[in-house]
């Protein structure tokens, strides 16, 4: 071992015996201390210490095994592919917390259910004796239902009840089931009632089994070009209606399209639900369940979508039909968003060689990946489709729509779109306040009722915002603007000027906690789902997070339970860190926040007290299950950040 | 058909019983080993849809025979029953498919190369086994000490880097990069010491 002396007074002298335990981690913790203050100063034992190393044969391994090769990362691209299967049942390895998730979302709605008399009933829930779960996901459960006055089987959609505690994903819900409830067509699933029971939202519609059209593209792979054309139509003709109605789908794809028995009649489901996930915690859906794979590219860049979007979404549904794959895959949902924005699909004619050129041309015009490149309406690809299929069935007497002969469609229209296009999306983002407070109006109103459409929700005139807004739907206007935009640089101004204006007029520490608190609650659900960086930037300099936010922790941190007055602005923080790549802010942001609450929780004084945690009262057991369950959205966008570095 | 693994059948499949010492022994299993068994194929020469479909089946095999385990005379745990039925199986299945067949490419040779020199000891598939075993320490091991006494441990003893760099990088003191380290590999010794000890049973 090392024979060399040190001149100047050491506390510990060199000891080989104390570097090979230190080597081969057995060195006891008091050693450890020993050698770390000895190491620092000398040289020559931090070389032996080194080799030492090097040579230890569990250290090869230890290296050799976590060291990632060519075959982990292979191994990555096809296990991703096991995980993103569609499908109700989740599947044994699927990250367990997202089972858990589900398995808590299910057995707490159970708990809901009421006692029951009938035979075959677990229990009665909303008026209705349920008879079993059809499936459930990070968005809701639906139930399995029986109408017993009119003896009609129902499926009762339920909104997750850690989504229910947010008032936006509740509102959205509920607005989105009115929207759906008002789109009275064959292929879509006609919705019965949309009613609030015990603060839960609840959608009830026919059952109607469980056949997708996901299940048949992997039963059957490839479709035949009548079959594909068909479908198609029906899918378009669902859409031309719901459009008619202002409704957008958002979530096209072929989980989302029923099949009836044995034929190929098909109702879309789940209209505008997608948004749902959007509003806040249901973040968490689209890291894990979904693969955006049939996004459109403008939804995929996180913008407002137009009616366009459905199209883009159909094609893709079609490219599916027609190749028995989506037209996007990639092992995770990043590359699948970049795909989706700058790459066209792989050829179908490579994947299916008998797919007619005609019903390509038409898939590509769907494709365009700008909006106004797309066919002007649904209507107009339903038209399309009904020529294609007369075509089909008499090619002597029924000649192919002349613009899928072509290979691209006619110029001439597309300004006209182009500004059409431009309109509606004006139109779209000033309603948005208008629909926002008629719609918190009748919630506020009553809970447990059934609510009819307005019918004047998405047909009102212009409506300027600006000034008069108020903070929430401003702050929503900004989230939804495209990002680098003027009308984003406005919006941001207007919030800047609001926010400075407010904290200038409290007086005392506490008062500005509170209003950082309450402006917290609204950012939250717009932090929570994916957000542009320049967006995460802009939160983030609305300052949130403050001197007095520190004190708290300082506490928190001695032992001491602290009021919850900042628990929102730390996980608002933590989000803003963790879109900002910043991932270990971001753990030990939301951590912290934990350690609060479970201090909180562990003092007796606080055990059964309710405190105020996004604008609701509730126990700290609940907090704390809300906060971990952040904890898992930002490792799993930490998860991702590693994944693209 | 290869994307349509109906992994989640396999429960239905077997009748596996609801209760939770067989699901959570099951799930376990699978994630940790279900990349060992398809390396394992790969490196024996299977292409990857090859070697993804085989493992898919010795997986179902092996979930397929979990109710023979309760009729196991003196049984140990669970898991070590599934690595002995599971490596069986996979031996078969791989010979039967691939007679002779070695490693694809020039680069994977030479790695399975510099992996016998050190390991010489292990068979390949017990090394994969090992291997996945390591990781799967790694991965709890990782969320209980603090990021920093992780990377203290993952900068030196896998990425290679020397720790005068890392105390640097980290901005801790030399000393505490060893320590650290030191204190991480025995967590992660314990881990695995704690799963063979069980294995044993």
């Amino acid at each position: 071992m090392t024979k060399h002396h040190h001149e100047l007074s050491k506390p510990v002298a060199c000891n080989g015996q104390l570097l090979v335990r230190l080597a081969s981690a057995q060195a006891t913790d008091s050693e450890q201390q020993q050698l770390a203050s000895h190491l620092s100063e000398c040289s020559q034992c931090t070389q032996e210490l080194e080799s030492l190393i090097e040579r230890d044969t569990d250290h090869q391994q230890w290296r050799a095994a976590l060291t990632n090769d060519g075959l982990d990362a292979e191994w990555q691209a096809v296990h991703s592919r096991w995980i993103q299967l569609p499908g109700i049942d989740e599947d044994f390895s699927t990250r367990s917390h997202q089972a858990d998730q589900t398995q808590a979302s299910i057995s707490s709605v159970v708990k809901l259910l009421h006692p029951t008399d009938h035979l075959n009933s677990l229990g009665r829930y909303a008026g209705f004796e349920i008879t079993g779960v059809v499936g459930a996901g990070g968005m809701g459960v639906v139930l399995k239902g029986l109408d017993v006055s009119l003896q009609r089987t129902v499926a009762l959609k339920v909104l997750a009840p850690h989504l229910a505690t947010s008032t936006l994903a509740r509102r959205y819900f509920v607005r989105e089931g009115q929207a759906a409830a008002s789109i009275l067509h064959p292929n879509v699933v006609p919705i019965h009632q949309v009613s609030e029971v015990e603060s839960l939202p609840v959608i009830v519609m026919p059952y109607l089994g469980s056949e997708t059209l996901q299940s048949r593209i992997d039963e059957l792979g490839r479709f035949d070009v009548e079959s594909i054309v068909r479908i198609s139509r029906q899918i378009a003709a669902a859409l031309a209606a719901a459009h008619h109605q202002g409704v957008i789908h958002r979530d096209i794809k072929p989980a989302n399209i029923l099949l009836e028995k044995n034929s190929e009649r098909i109702v879309v489901t789940d209209f505008g639900l997608a948004r749902v996930s959007d509003s806040g915690e249901g973040g968490l859906t689209e890291f894990a369940a979904g693969t955006p794979s049939y996004m459109s590219p403008e939804q995929a860049r996180g913008e407002t979508v137009a009616t366009s979007s459905d199209l883009f979404s159909l094609g893709s549904v079609m490219y599916a039909m027609c190749t028995g794959q989506a037209p996007f895959r990639a092992n995770n949902s990043l590359s699948i968003l970049r795909m989706v924005n700058d790459d066209r699909p792989p050829s179908i004619t490579e994947r299916n060689p008998n797919a007619p050129n005609w019903l390509i041309v038409l898939i590509e015009w769907l494709h365009q990946k700008q909006p106004d490149q797309r066919p002007r309406d649904a209507k107009i690809v339903v038209d399309l489709l009904d020529r294609c299929l007369q075509h089909l069935q008499a090619s002597d007497q029924v000649q192919l729509p002349s613009e899928l002969v072509s290979h691209l469609p006619r110029p001439g229209s597309r300004r006209l779109t182009m500004v059409a296009t431009f309109v509606i999306g004006v139109i779209a983002l000033c309603l948005w306040p208008l629909v926002a407070k008629s719609l918190n109006r009748s919630l506020d109103q009553s809970l447990a009722t059934t609510f009819v459409l307005p019918p004047e929700m998405m047909e009102r005139a212009f409506f300027d915002g600006g000034e008069s807004m108020s903070v929430r739907d401003m702050l929503w206007r900004y989230k939804e603007a495209k990002p680098l935009s003027q009308h984003e640089s406005q919006t941001a101004a207007h919030l800047r000027t609001k926010y400075e204006a407010q904290v200038l007029q409290m007086t005392s520490d506490l008062e500005r906690t509170v209003l950082r608190k309450a402006w917290a609650n609204e950012l939250l659900p717009l932090v929570v789902a994916e957000l542009p960086v320049n967006k995460a930037k802009f939160f983030n300099e609305l300052n949130l997070i403050s001197s007095q936010v520190r004190d708290f922790d300082e506490q928190a941190t001695n032992g001491v339970a602290t009021p919850p007055l900042d628990w929102e602005m730390q996980v608002v923080q933590a989000f803003i860190d963790a879109h900002q790549k910043y991932v270990d802010d971001a753990r030990r942001e939301i951590e912290s926040v934990i350690r609060k609450a479970k201090v909180n929780s562990a003092d007796l004084r606080y055990r059964d007290a309710k405190v105020e945690f996004q604008g609701k009262l509730q126990t700290l057991q609940s907090v704390i299950v809300q906060l971990e369950f952040y904890q898992q959205i930002i490792d799993a966008m930490a998860i991702q950040t590693m994944g693209q570095e | 058909m290869t994307d349509r693994m109906p992994t989640t059948r396999i429960s239905l499949l077997a009748g596996l019983r609801d209760t939770g010492q067989y699901q959570t022994a099951w799930r376990e299993f699978n994630e940790v080993y279900r990349p060992a068994i398809y390396r394992y194929a790969r490196r024996r020469g299977l292409q990857s849809a090859t070697a993804e479909d085989l493992t898919q089946q010795v997986l179902l095999a092996a979930a397929k025979k979990l109710p023979e385990w309760d009729n196991e005379p003196g049984r140990g745990s669970l898991r070590a029953w599934l690595l002995t039925v599971t490596r069986n199986l996979l031996i078969n299945e791989i010979t039967r498919r691939q007679p002779h067949q070695q490693s694809t490419t020039p680069l994977e040779w030479i790695e399975e190369l510099n992996r016998q020199s050190t390991l010489s000891s292990l068979e390949p598939i017990d090394w994969e086994y090992r291997r996945a075993l390591f990781r799967e320490a790694a991965a709890i091991v990782s969320a209980q000490v603090s990021p920093i006494a992780w990377q203290c441990f993952w900068q030196t003893s896998v990425e290679g880097n020397r720790a005068a760099l890392v105390a640097q990088e980290l901005g801790i003191s030399f000393g505490l990069v060893y320590t650290n380290r030191c204190r991480v590999l025995q967590r992660l010794q314990a881990y695995i010491a704690d799963r063979q000890r069980e294995d044993i049973q």
